[in-house]
């Protein structure tokens, strides 16, 4: 999955604004337009929120991913049911980007985030001190900083946990309680700052990278708490192609390059990406390719796309071709692991070498490139 | 003609709430005529559906000639609109009639199932964009789940009629249809215009939904003067030369076989929820759903707690208010299945989300959920049924070739009858019928024996049994075949049990198979992870491919087919560097022997100018030439790839980077000590012949040998014993002599270089000993308490 085009509405002077930034307008029309029943906390109801990722042409929403709509529905409901959602996947397949529309849908923020990571603590989590007050006042609410999770618990909102397993295990455990009972405890406060009650509307979206298992693997009792959902690349070669396309020629204008890279690299790029993709649909259809090891996302993709324009137009002033296509992909993804090496390789001598037209007669010539 | 109307009702097949509206249609109409789209030729016997059967049953259409083979089914449950209006029909006492073309038409060719939930490949284009379209305005992802929501729903059936015709109109447009359906809609108009012709009453037809428009517009231009009389129905164009067998029967149907996630001629998903849903409605059918998975996943010890089946319960019924449903529909419990239940990404997509049979890779719980919809239901026929033909068919084989099923039975296969016996019986096997065991004979199709023994009697199940296999089709070979093609379809991940597969095809003499499974075990072969397995594979394959004339199976495309998917798998599995197990060194060079074999066979065919297997032979050399150069492969390997390029001579002379015997020897200069063996090993397991007898080769080793100082020798020796294993007992005498001679000590006998050792001593441990015993003296002479070495042997 990838993100379709961003609509420019946003201030000039932030470099990625939030999408409740960038989308603000759209969430206004949907806001205003909303007359079905929204779960209690919610700032949309499940129809409006589904609008809001997958677009409705009738409201002039647009659609801001490529995704199963079945997908982005299940998704909603977890949410609405009050379990925690669990987005899982290869990396580069826009898992974050989806989280933070779900978010920016639900709650009207997608700010509340937690990035993990092996030094991530507790504190950073749910809260801290502002040690000088404290110092000086001893334990009090004004004295208490705020995480993310005790944010979204106070105000019903919605929290993101990225790459939550790459947290130590004992800190993705401090959210079992949460995600069961709904309250945190605050020992060092007494009456009634002892408990935070989560107020309706709060709930955690989590992300883990399929590459990443076996980093932190999850608990059982924290994945019981998770509805997981697998988020997959493209399964359809058009609308990939068509979104390498789109968002390679974006990203060349804005490097200032006339020249777009042409059709026939970019449907070489994709057909080479999607036959050398752990998780597709590949595998039965043309299917028995090895693997590689490193990451073939639709946004890896497009990156090389671009590398192909910048390359061909800086050093030649021209479009892209073929051979640039070969030198990219052995730089920017094969990179310096031997055994993808080798499988490329094997990929161009075995089955380039079979393919028919003159585009791949020239990719298969241009094979020497490759390290 | 009048200004009336037919009421034609377009319906999906096997759509609970077609088959509703069609009963209701009828019940309130009252028509004297029911046209429904089914096999004409069987309107003869149509009491014969009406004997109580139990459902799903079939009516199974064949032709079978010489060269011919066509088989089509038709089948029914009861949630079936057809099967609906044929006993409302019936109850109301109007006139009932099939109005389609038989199933041995040539118009139905590639259509194993006449009520197959697919549009034909040129009308699947149209179909598929307007769906797609639909979907996105809906917000729903596929024909299922699109269908469902539009038509599934309960509610009021007679709102459903205006809805589907438009729906119907759609999906059709003005697409005017293959020559096939074109042929199949003149023949159902013209029965209309025949009923519409009598004038004494309404006349209610019930068609496929892709038809429905076409016949609404076609029947008022059918031939006014035919419709005097009932349509003549076609028959088969049989002449003296031919004789053609065709006819209709009903047979037994299941569940498995309706459900599209088995694939083939399919023709719904989830047979058994659609049932739930005709009995009891989408609420009812909840209830069974989930009661079914929850059984189901504890029985095979799945997660499925109390918490998990409210949360997917409540998922479920999220979803269903998202989406607009009163009650959560089939998509709906399904995507509930996955956001619920599982606990882990996915390797595959959802099986809901797709068509055809379930990729490899999806989760298990998935695959059982699928299958606890698909249900085990089977059909049962009354006993008055009119028993299949394939019963009599069987008795006439048998009969004519002398066999008579009781006792013990030596057939001999170098005689041409003998042979036609073995391959009936070979038949029945296959179909599993009781009573025929094959105590003896050879377990390759193309072995040396030359005969079989076989255990044959009668018990009481046997007829049972040929009754239900009367289901597979109307004589023993196309029965035969079409179980056969189921087996091989199953097993078609596992490349040494479809070698296995196939060669029980040569045994029973099946040698032609659909083209759909051609591709699918092209695509299985194309996934297939091991190396040696392909080649065992082709080791078995290819000599029945190229060598099969007696058998029948020379040629045979489905052969050629397997082998030349095996023959891309296997370079592509074998050009990667990796580590060869020593447990498994022995099926790998084995697997390089077939492979070489292959291209060995087809260099020469192309002499001959055979075409019938597509293999790009360069290709081959290339990755033997590749891999012998890679310094990071498995010696062993490595050798046999230089092995194989020295025994193709005739072909790796116009290779450019080609290794001739002192390149070889070079080659094997640059392997370390310990794994010299190994290659040596594997280039005499691929080039023996060329090899053994090779002065320049002796000679190379013999140096490589020498060059070796005393622990690497020892870290080489057992390889290298291992190695010249592969040479036959007088192959390695002649070496042994070679060798003495290159040493010039031909006094001595061979046999002092080949004989065991005294006293069975291991070679290896000698050697140890040996070189302990040199330390020793070594040690010695070092303090001066003996000669040192070079004085010694002076």
């Amino acid at each position: 999955m990838m993100a379709t085009k961003r609509t420019e509405s946003a201030a000039p002077a932030l470099q990625r604004p939030p999408a409740e930034i960038l989308h603000a307008d759209e969430l206004q029309r949907l806001a205003a337009a909303d007359r079905d029943p929204r779960p209690p906390g919610w700032a949309l109801s499940l129809k409006a929120a589904r609008a809001f990722v997958l677009g409705d042409a009738t409201l002039g929403i647009t659609r801001k991913i490529v995704a199963p709509a079945a997908a982005i529905e299940r998704m909603l409901v977890t949410l609405a049911t009050g379990r925690g959602l669990m987005l899982v996947g290869e990396p580069g397949t826009a898992k974050s980007l989806l989280s933070e529309l779900l978010a920016t849908a639900v709650c009207g923020v997608s700010t509340l985030t937690i990035q993990g990571g092996a030094s991530i603590t507790e504190d950073q989590i749910k809260y801290s001190w502002n040690y000088a007050l404290l110092i000086n006042e001893g334990p009090s609410p004004r004295v208490l900083v705020p995480a993310p999770l005790y944010q979204g618990m106070r105000d019903g909102r919605i929290v993101r946990f990225e790459e939550i397993t790459r947290a130590p295990l004992e800190v993705q455990d401090c959210l079992l309680g949460m995600l069961s009972d709904r309250v945190m405890a605050v020992p060092e406060l007494a009456g009634e700052h002892a408990m935070l009650y989560a107020r309706e509307g709060f709930n955690i979206i989590a992300t883990a990278n399929t590459r990443d298992r076996g980093v932190n693997e999850m608990s059982a009792a924290l994945k019981r708490r998770f509805d997981f959902e697998t988020v997959f690349p493209i399964l359809d070669y058009e609308r990939e192609l068509a979104l390498v396309q789109q968002a390679s020629a974006d990203l060349l204008a804005r490097s200032g390059i006339p020249e777009s890279v042409p059709e026939p690299v970019l449907e070489l790029l994709v057909t080479t990406f999607r036959d050398l993709r752990a998780n597709g649909e590949n595998g039965r259809r043309d299917g028995g390719m090895d693997t590689l090891n490193a990451v073939m996302s639709t946004a890896e993709a497009v990156n090389v796309a671009h590398a192909v324009g910048v390359r061909a137009w800086f050093l030649e002033q021209r479009a892209g071709s073929e051979a640039d296509l070969v030198d990219c992909i052995a730089g920017t993804v094969v990179k310096d692991d031997a055994d993808d090496r080798a499988k490329l390789r094997r990929y161009f001598e075995q089955k380039v070498a079979k393919k028919t037209g003159a585009h791949w007669r020239a990719y298969f010539e241009a094979r020497h490139r490759l390290p | 003609m009048s200004a009336r109307e037919p009421c034609i009702v377009g319906v999906r097949h096997h759509s609970p709430a077609c088959a509703r509206l069609v009963a209701a249609r009828i019940a309130a109409l009252r028509p004297r005529y029911v046209l429904i789209e089914g096999p004409a030729d069987f309107n003869g016997r149509l009491d014969e559906l009406f004997l109580g059967h139990a459902l799903p049953l079939a009516i199974y259409s064949y032709l079978s000639g010489a060269g011919v083979q066509r088989g089509s089914w038709t089948p029914f449950a009861e949630h079936s609109p057809e099967w609906q209006a044929l006993t409302t029909a019936r109850a109301i006492g109007a006139q009932l009639r099939f109005i389609d073309l038989p199933a041995w038409h040539s118009a139905m060719d590639d259509q194993p199932n006449r009520y197959a939930d697919a549009p034909e490949a040129d009308h699947e284009a149209r179909a598929e964009a307007y769906e797609r379209a639909l979907g996105e305005r809906l917000a729903i992802d596929g024909r299922d789940a699109l269908w469902d929501h539009l038509f599934e729903q309960d509610g009021d059936v007679d709102a459903l009629a205006l809805p589907l015709d438009t729906h119907f109109r759609q999906l059709r447009g003005d697409d005017p249809g293959s020559p096939g359906n074109a042929a199949r809609e003149t023949m159902m108009a013209r029965w209309i215009a025949w009923a519409m012709a009598r004038g004494d009453g309404e006349v209610l037809v019930v068609c496929g939904g892709y038809h429905a428009p076409a016949l609404a517009r076609r029947w008022r231009d059918a031939d006014v003067a035919a419709t005097r009389d009932e349509p003549a129905v076609p028959k088969p164009p049989a002449t003296e030369e031919t004789p053609l067998r065709h006819g209709s029967f009903l047979v037994p149907y299941s569940f498995k076989r309706l459900d599209a996630f088995q694939g083939y001629a399919s023709g719904m998903s989830s047979p058994l929820y659609y049932q739930w849903l005709w009995e009891d409605g989408s609420a009812g059918a909840g209830r069974q759903l989930l009661r079914g998975i929850a059984e189901r996943l504890r029985a095979r010890r799945l997660t499925a707690s109390t918490a998990d089946l409210i949360a997917l319960q409540t998922h479920a019924l999220g979803l269903a208010r998202l989406r607009g449903h009163a009650e959560p529909l089939r998509a709906d419990w399904l995507d509930a299945v996955a956001a619920a239940l599982l606990k882990d990404a996915q390797e595959a997509p959802l099986p809901w989300t797709y068509r055809g049979t379930i990729r490899p890779g999806t989760a298990p719980l998935l695959v059982e959920v699928m299958d606890v919809l698909a249900g085990d239901r089977r059909g049962r026929l009354a006993p008055a049924t009119p028993r299949p033909p394939l019963l009599d068919s069987v008795e006439q084989e048998l009969a004519a070739l002398g066999i008579t099923l009781d006792g013990e039975r030596e057939i001999d296969l170098l005689v041409p009858h003998g042979r036609r016996q073995s391959r009936v019986l070979h038949r029945l096997l296959l179909l599993g019928i009781p009573g025929v065991t094959r105590v003896q004979g050879p377990s390759l199709a193309l072995s040396g024996e030359r005969s079989e023994r076989w255990r044959l009697a009668q018990p009481l199940e046997q007829q049972a049994a040929l009754i239900e296999a009367g289901a597979y089709g109307a004589t023993l070979a196309d029965a035969a075949r079409a179980l056969l093609e189921e087996k091989l379809r199953s097993v078609r991940d596992d490349v040494v049990a479809l070698a296995q597969g196939l060669n029980t095809a040569a045994l029973a003499g099946l040698a032609a198979v659909g083209d759909a499974l051609l591709a699918d075990l092209r695509a299985a072969i194309a996934t297939a992870p091991r190396f040696d397995a392909l080649g065992q594979a082709l080791g078995v394959l290819y000599p029945l491919f190229r060598h099969g004339e007696l058998l029948d199976v020379a040629g045979a495309p489905l052969l050629a087919a397997v082998i030349e998917a095996a023959y891309d798998r296997a370079l592509w599995l074998y050009e990667p560097p990796a580590a060869i197990a020593e447990a498994e060194s022995f099926a790998h060079l084995r697997a390089v022997i077939a492979l070489r074999d292959l291209v060995r066979g087809r260099h020469a065919d192309a002499g001959e100018g055979r075409q019938d297997l597509q293999l790009e032979l360069p290709r081959a050399l290339a990755v033997f030439a590749r891999k012998a150069h890679d310094t990071g492969a498995a010696p062993l390997s490595r050798g046999a790839a230089l092995g194989a390029l020295l025994s193709l001579p005739q072909l790796s002379q116009d290779m450019a980077d080609t290794v001739d015997l002192t390149a070889a020897i070079a080659l094997l200069g640059g392997i370390a000590a310990a794994s010299l063996g190994d290659a040596v090993a594997g280039l005499l397991a691929l080039a023996r012949e060329q090899l053994a007898q090779e002065p320049a080769f002796i000679a190379g080793i013999d140096a490589l040998v020498a060059a070796l100082d005393d622990t690497d020798f020892l870290r080489a020796l057992p390889a290298l014993r291992g190695a010249f294993a592969w040479l036959p007992a007088r192959e390695r005498g002649r070496l042994a002599s070679a060798l003495l001679q290159l040493h010039d000590a031909t006094h001595l006998s061979q046999r002092a270089l080949t004989a065991p050792l005294a006293g069975d001593a291991d070679a290896v441990a000698l050697a140890r000993l040996a070189q302990q015993e040199r330390r020793v003296w070594d040690a010695l002479a070092h303090w001066g308490l003996v000669a040192a070495d070079t004085e010694r042997a002076a």
